[in-house]
Order: structure tokens, then C-alpha cells, then sequence
């Protein structure tokens, strides 16, 4: 496998409040290579999207980056704030969740999109026009000449994300963060939005960490996946094994919590109880109070299993391969 | 937009007709200007001759009528108290009450976006807290007795400003301050509030994300969005100046402008002259209010008429 472009190594975020210190992303290590899409999935609250604004620099204050280190193509964005605020915007970009709020009301969408040429690439006057132009085609914003001047208001939800989208593009970027991109949509936009998503990856190469909670956008979008549960990653497997044998229960739980078309259960599966406070985790495994499988193992944290493989899954009791049904070897 | 300072200029118009007639009948209740006028031992006929001469002997009714007229044609009659043109006392005195408004106020909101902007990039901070607990105090503290804390600091004790009159740059100092401490305090807690605000927003979020520089997601993208609370603050703090600080400010460091025309005016029951002082005020408040719905529409371009 190539070398990875984007590796995050054993990361810690914690939010200093007046209750004290709060981890919400408790020693994650991920990588995303080229070209690949990469899935992070977990409920509210279980870290993944401020893993992902970590690496974008945007942590909300008062939250920082306790420990580990997150690197570019080899190089620590950590040690160096100047250089990483010039990759970010420019290799690694990011959608975000909230089309509606993530543009400034009181900028033209032309001029919002020509300042990541002006930083990124020095792009200034007829020529970026032209590229803010092309952009806009390329996400489908129709008679984008006249609309250039338009403020963020004018457009509808799904018209502000494909030119988010168009934004994080500008400068040619190796990296897509997308950050929920469809939860603020109406069905019928998410669809589309998910289609452009793909139609960007295939033809501009991209490589994209989509962060969601919908199995259904991971299954239809991603080559990889990574499970995150209260700040930790508990499983991370290619999508086609994940979905055939989940290995964490919790895993394991989502998706049976997932119905699947045309075999609607009368009832949906849950998973029992509610995700931990992250200021008063259980010690050891974090899932071991709602998991089926638990027990007095569970106390000690378990270790990552098969890190180097692909596969690998942070518990003591992973759920057994689902046994392949063959006709019995007759016995006389 | 024609059309729009048109129509605001209209309704200022209305506004100030308004202001004047509560001037009117307020003044004409308080006292009678020629008791105050003549010596305490004039006749009551030689009272009664000065009244026929006022023309404060006749019904009030006709009397506002009379004052509604000069009033749309500019013209006040003379002063009482200095028997010549009321408005050729205000505009020889407006000047200075501008000069020391803008100096004044224009310090304030100049040192306030500053301030109340490293404020809000560290809540909590050192510079914070200082702002809001300073902030407070100014707040706090009446102009009249924060004048004197100032005259009896540097003016008696260290000797280092005059304290009185308007002769020289050095002049215009104490009372600037005085007159800018408590807009000072109450901008810099606007624009900190703004600025927290819009900092914490999703696309200042999405701005960082863009890799631009901190100083124009700072300085351009919040500070634009945080500037029409910050606008309007700022035309209500020159308002407030014009309309009543400066008579205190004026009074304390008998700085000649309009508001210790006010004070001598009501002293003296010089109705003309304050008749015409109002009005000027009030017509600079309309003013002032337009050019902030004006700046308020080039801020914002989602305002529309």
C-alpha cells in the first residue's frame, strides 16, 4: 500500500471545563491513504467529528489537543501552526455539517470562494474568476456567471453545500473532510449530494473520510471504516467485512439497529442503555455496561488487536465469525 | 436609496417638529423668563411691558402657532438673555461642542474595537477580565464626579492639564476623557459580546478551515458581522454625547459649547435660545441616524428598503 497521506497517531482532545478535564477523543490512530474513502461512524458524541476538526484546526475552544501527533504526508501538523494552516484549505479540506451557517451571510459566494484561491494559489482577478466559474459547473450550480455576486441567503441548503463543496475544492486538494455533509439535507438532496461526492472522488481522485452515523451512506460510499465508541476507535475493517462479520459488539449492535430494505423488522433492535459520560467512563472497556458479551475481563482496557492487518478490533470478546452454513458431513 | 434617505429624511423631519413642540409647552410651564429677566424691584407694568414685547402675553395656542411657523422657516428670534439671533449663538458654539465630541466618543470607539476584539479572542483571559472589570467601574462611575476625581488628579495634585476653559490643545484633554470613559466602557463590552458571538459561529469554523490568516478571519470576517451592534452603540454614544453628556462635561470644565449654552439659557429662562439649541440637536440626531441606517445597509447587504 502506498504511503499514507494523512496519519493520526494515538490523538488525545480533552476540553478543559470547570468540572475539569473532559477526553473526548482518548488516544485514536488512523490512517487514510490516497484515493481511498474512509468511513468513521459512531453516535453523537463518540469523538469523530473532533478527531476530524482536530486535524483541521478547528477545535472549539475550550477543547485542545492533549497528546499525539497528526501528520501530513510525513510531516507533524502539530509542531508547526504556520505551515499547517497552509496545507489546510489547500491539500486537506472540509465540508461541514451545517450548510446552512458554514458560509459568512454577509460575503458574495464568488468572494468567499475566491479567497481560497487568493491564499492557496495566488489567484487574484480574471483568472480566478474563471476558476470559481469552473467550480461551480463542476458541482453543478446552474448559471453560476450571474450568481457569482449572490450572498449565501439566496441559495437553498442543498445549493450552499455543493458550493461548500466547490469552496473545499478551490485549490486542488488531495483530502476531503466531509463532516455529516447530507444530515442537514431533505432526502432527496442528500442523494444528490452523495452522488456528487462520488462523481468528485472517481474524477478528481480524491481521497475522502466521510464522519456519520448512516451505515446506509458508509455501505454506498466508503472502501474502509473506522468504529469509534466514547473517544476510542473499537473496530476499523474494509466496508465488505465489516458488514458481512462485525467483530466488535457494538459494531455488531449498529447494524442490527440498521434495518435493511424490504426485511423491516416489527421492531428495530437497540442498543440497551445510553452512550457513557465522557467525564465518568467505566474503567476498562467503555462498552462493557451495554455490551451482551461483557464480563469481569471486560474491567481491564482490552488492547487493539491486529493492528497491521486492516482488521482490528479493541475487545476481549470479539463476535465470532458467523459461521457459513454447509451441508453436514454425514456421520454413519 | 434615493428613495430611502428621502423617506428618512421625511420622517426626521416629523421627529424633530415633534421634539420641538414638547420644547414649547415643557418651557413655557417651567417659569416666566421675565422674572428672571428684570431686576426684583420692577413694577408689575414694567413687567407687563416686557411681556407685550415677548409676545408672552398672548394666548398660548397663538403663541405655539407663531413658533411652529418660525420653526419651519428657521427662524428663532433673538436670544433673551444676549438680544441677538438665537442660532447665530448655537452655531458659533456648536464647533467646540463638536470638537470635543468627536474627539471624545471618536476615542472611544477607536480604542474599543481593539480592546473589546483581544477581549474576546481570549475570554477568560488576563485582558478580559481587565476589560469587563474596568469596563464596570466606567460604567459605574457618574460623569460629574469622575470630572472631578480627574481635575483634582492632574490638574491640582500633579498639575500637569488645565482644568477650564478652551484655550489650548491641552484643554480639550480632561474633558475628553470624561466625556469618552463611560461610552468607552459600555463599547468595549459590545464589542466583546459581538465578537465572542460571531467567533464562536459555524462559518468562522469553516473560514479557519480554508487556511486563511487569523488576522482576516478576525479582522474581516467576524469584525464585519459584529459591527452593526457595534455601529449602532456607536451613533447612540455621540447622540447621548450631544444630547446630555456634554452639558456635564461642558459644565465641569467650562468648556464653551453648546452644553453650557444649555445650562446658561435655562439659568437665565432664555426660551429662544434654548428653543434653537434643541432644534439643532435635534436635527444632528436625525442626522446621525441616517448615516447609521446608511452604514448599516453597506454592512449588510441583506437589508433591504
Amino acid at each position: 500500500m502506498s504511503a499514507p497521506l494523512l496519519e493520526i497517531d494515538d490523538l488525545v482532545v480533552s476540553f478543559t471545563t470547570r468540572r475539569g478535564r473532559i477526553q473526548a477523543v482518548r488516544g485514536v490512530t488512523l490512517q487514510v491513504h490516497p484515493g481511498e474513502t474512509l468511513g468513521v461512524v459512531g453516535e453523537s458524541g463518540s469523538g469523530k467529528s473532533v478527531t476530524m476538526q482536530a486535524v483541521m484546526g478547528v477545535v472549539d475552544s475550550p477543547g485542545a489537543v492533549e497528546s499525539g501527533d497528526i501528520r501530513w504526508r510525513g510531516k507533524s501538523l502539530l509542531a508547526s501552526a504556520v505551515e499547517a494552516e497552509d496545507l489546510r484549505g489547500r491539500d486537506i479540506v472540509m465540508v461541514f455539517q451545517d450548510a446552512m451557517t458554514s458560509l459568512d451571510p454577509l460575503f458574495p459566494i464568488g468572494t468567499q470562494i475566491g479567497e481560497v484561491l487568493a491564499r492557496h494559489r495566488g489567484l487574484k482577478g480574471p483568472a480566478a474568476r474563471a476558476r470559481i466559474l469552473e467550480l461551480l459547473e463542476l458541482v453543478g450550480i446552474p448559471n453560476a456567471a450571474a450568481r457569482l455576486n449572490y450572498l449565501p441567503h439566496q441559495f437553498s441548503g442543498g445549493m450552499r453545500q455543493r458550493i461548500m463543496i466547490a469552496m473545499a475544492l478551490a485549490a486542488d486538494p488531495s483530502l476531503l473532510v466531509a463532516d455529516e455533509p447530507t444530515t442537514a439535507l431533505d432526502v432527496t438532496i442528500q442523494a444528490q449530494i452523495v452522488d456528487l461526492l462520488i462523481e468528485l472522488r472517481d474524477r478528481l481522485g480524491l481521497a475522502i473520510v466521510l464522519v456519520t452515523h448512516d451505515l446506509g451512506l458508509v455501505a454506498e460510499l466508503c472502501d474502509r471504516v473506522a468504529v469509534m465508541y466514547a473517544g476510542r476507535i473499537v473496530e476499523v475493517a474494509d466496508v465488505w467485512s465489516l458488514f458481512a462479520a462485525p467483530a466488535h459488539p457494538y459494531t455488531a449492535g449498529l447494524l442490527r439497529a440498521t434495518p435493511a430494505i424490504g426485511d423491516l423488522p416489527e421492531r428495530l433492535d437497540t442498543i440497551e442503555g445510553s452512550p457513557p459520560d465522557p467525564s465518568d467512563l467505566p474503567a476498562g472497556c467503555a462498552f462493557r455496561l451495554r455490551c451482551p458479551r461483557a464480563d469481569a475481563t471486560c474491567v481491564v482496557e482490552p488492547p487493539m488487536s491486529h493492528p497491521d492487518t486492516g482488521r482490528s478490533v479493541l475487545c476481549w470478546h470479539p463476535e465470532p465469525p458467523p459461521v457459513t452454513t454447509r451441508p453436514e458431513t454425514a456421520h454413519v | 436609496m434615493a428613495d430611502f434617505i428621502l423617506r428618512r429624511l421625511l420622517h426626521g423631519v416629523v421627529v424633530v417638529f415633534g421634539v420641538m413642540t414638547i420644547v414649547f409647552f415643557v418651557t413655557r410651564i417651567i417659569g416666566d423668563p421675565v422674572q428672571v429677566m428684570l431686576p426684583v424691584e420692577a413694577t408689575e407694568a414694567q413687567r407687563d411691558l416686557l411681556r407685550g414685547q415677548l409676545g408672552l402675553d398672548r394666548p398660548i395656542l397663538e403663541q405655539f402657532l407663531q413658533f411652529a411657523g418660525d420653526t419651519l422657516t428657521f427662524n428663532f428670534g433673538d436670544s433673551l438673555w444676549q438680544r441677538r439671533p438665537a442660532m447665530e449663538i448655537v452655531l458659533q458654539r456648536l464647533p467646540m461642542t463638536a470638537l470635543l465630541t468627536a474627539v471624545g466618543i471618536g476615542a472611544a470607539i477607536l480604542l474599543s474595537i481593539p480592546l473589546g476584539i483581544i477581549a474576546a479572542l481570549r475570554p477568560d483571559g488576563i485582558v478580559d477580565r481587565t476589560t469587563v472589570v474596568a469596563s464596570l467601574a466606567g460604567l459605574s462611575m457618574p460623569q460629574f464626579w469622575l470630572g472631578l476625581l480627574l481635575i483634582i488628579l492632574f490638574g491640582v495634585k500633579l498639575g500637569w492639564l488645565p482644568t477650564s476653559g478652551a484655550r489650548s490643545p491641552a484643554h480639550i484633554v480632561l474633558p475628553a476623557i470624561t466625556l469618552a470613559l463611560p461610552s468607552l466602557a459600555r463599547l468595549a463590552m459590545v464589542v466583546r459580546t459581538a465578537m465572542i458571538d460571531e467567533l464562536n459561529r459555524q462559518y468562522i469554523k469553516v473560514v479557519r478551515a480554508k487556511g486563511l490568516k487569523r488576522i482576516r478571519v478576525v479582522g474581516v470576517h467576524a469584525l464585519r458581522n459584529a459591527s452593526v451592534p457595534i455601529l449602532t452603540l456607536s451613533g447612540w454614544e455621540i447622540i447621548g454625547a450631544l444630547a446630555g453628556n456634554v452639558v456635564v462635561v461642558e459644565s465641569i470644565f467650562a468648556w464653551p459649547g453648546l452644553g453650557l449654552t444649555v445650562i446658561q439659557s435655562i439659568e437665565r429662562q432664555d426660551l429662544i435660545l434654548l428653543q434653537a439649541v434643541v432644534f439643532t440637536v435635534a436635527v444632528m440626531a436625525v442626522c446621525i441616524n441616517i448615516a447609521l441606517d446608511i452604514a448599516h445597509r453597506a454592512i449588510d447587504p441583506r437589508v433591504s428598503a
